[in-house]
């Protein structure tokens, strides 16, 4: 046989080998896919972008629905329930992709306002500190640790 | 002897070294390079880990909370706005980090209200010219109807003797409230202040006739029809902003629809279905 012909059925192989991986990572994502359910928690009925949205948080807005609708609820008013709880989800995911917590003063006010809060609860929770002391040393320790740049034309403080 | 010519392959060859010759340039002088429109934002103050604060931004800061642009600030003023922007920055990093901007229902209300108007901004805002507000009016004519309305009297007896009396009486009604008030109703309107039985027998009187006594387990009633203003379609010159407010509506849920549909198809949705199943409705 010639070593053209020998290396012509070496590369053969190695593309038969190539593709039979191939074959079996692809069939193993598409199970992974096909199980994804599996993946999510026995507390969660959805998850949007792998964010869970919470079997209590459907049952508080199924009753919510409920309080508004005289008849029991049907199959078609939970499946609305949960579909407004997802695209709620998706709207919300979309607003951070979106920058909208920078950009958007009353989102921005919300998000600083559920920060200070969560601080000043610390703050409470440690003795012997003043809240604005605090606050000052907290946001002194995330400046020293943040890689601040900045602009050649201006004088920074 | 012949020179050989250059072969297909001796070009693939040289135009491979010439494009790994250039990788390699690019990155060796990669520290000195600038690239004005990303690296260098003329409009950038400072940044945090990456995070832009801009000359818009300190603007915006010092009408808000001076009441005056920054260009009319001392260096002072401008820098204690900065750095209030700063550590503004660093905390919403802080709440970026801990994932806390799409957990509390106050910031997931903001978010959603936010992307929504700014989904449905533009709808909003842009104006509608006549002839798109008339192809619209007559597409949906129906939404802008006015229903029939009824003018009318109504007076309850205790017996059929005394409805009988007042009928034929040159004045029947006077000195006697009817139970309506004398203006023009709508029917669902009419039903709730006579209830069915006594709003179908209205139907059949003609304006300026009443009706016989009408006998019914809390009295006798006489009915009389003052004016019947039937259903007409408004003409457009009338109903002219409800049809834009309409045209909005219509435009803003579109455009809801529409971004709802583009995330949906973008994202990876799973229901647990199973878990769902295991819920008690009862």
């Amino acid at each position: 046989m010639s070593n053209s012909a020998r290396s012509h059925r070496a590369a053969l192989k190695l593309l038969l080998a190539g593709a039979s991986v191939g074959i079996l990572l692809g069939g193993l994502s598409a199970m992974s896919d096909q199980s994804n359910e599996s993946y999510l928690s026995a507390t969660a009925v959805a998850s949007v972008n792998h964010q869970q949205i919470r079997l209590a948080e459907y049952q508080r807005a199924l009753g919510l629905f409920a309080s508004d609708k005289r008849e029991p609820l049907t199959e078609d008013d939970r499946s609305l329930v949960l579909q407004r709880l997802i695209d709620e989800e998706l709207l919300i995911q979309h607003g951070i992709t979106s920058g909208l917590i920078r950009t958007d003063m009353a989102v921005r006010s919300a998000a600083l306002e559920f920060v200070l809060a969560g601080l000043m609860i610390e703050i409470e929770a440690s003795s012997g500190v003043s809240a604005e002391k605090a606050l000052t040393d907290y946001l002194a320790h995330l400046r020293a640790t943040a890689n601040i740049e900045w602009a050649a034309n201006w004088v920074a403080p | 002897m012949s020179a050989a010519l250059p072969t297909p392959r001796h070009y693939t060859n040289t135009f491979r070294g010439l494009m790994a010759l250039a990788g390699l340039a690019i990155a060796l002088l990669s520290p000195d390079l600038n690239i004005p429109s990303f690296s260098e934002n003329h409009d950038t103050l400072v940044s945090i880990n990456q995070q832009p604060i801009t000359l818009q931004q300190l603007n915006f800061a010092s009408q808000r909370l001076i009441g005056t642009p920054a260009d009319t600030l001392t260096p002072k003023q401008k820098n204690t706005i900065v750095t209030l922007l700063m550590d503004e920055e660093l905390l919403l990093q802080r709440a970026e980090l801990l994932g806390i901007s799409g957990a509390d229902p106050g910031v997931r209300k903001s978010l959603v209200r936010a992307v929504i108007k700014q989904a449905v901004a533009k709808v909003l805002t842009q104006p509608i010219d006549a002839k798109q507000l008339e192809v619209f009016y007559r597409a949906h004519k129906a939404l802008f109807v006015q229903p029939l309305r009824i003018t009318l009297q109504a007076y309850r007896y205790p017996s059929l003797k005394e409805a009988q009396l007042a009928l034929a009486a040159a004045v029947p009604f006077q000195n006697r409230a009817s139970l309506v008030p004398m203006s023009p109703l709508p029917l669902h309107m009419l039903r709730r202040y006579l209830g069915s039985i006594l709003t179908d027998s209205a139907l059949g009187l003609t304006a300026g006739q009443t009706s016989a006594p009408i006998m019914r387990p809390d009295g006798v009633y006489l009915l009389r029809m003052v004016a019947v203003q039937v259903e007409k379609i408004l003409p457009l010159s009338e109903v002219q902003l409800q049809v834009e407010a309409e045209y909005r509506r219509r435009g803003r849920d579109t455009a809801l629809d529409t971004i709802l549909r583009e995330l949906r198809q973008q994202a990876q949705i799973t229901v647990a279905s199973n878990n769902l199943l295991r819920l008690d409705f009862e």
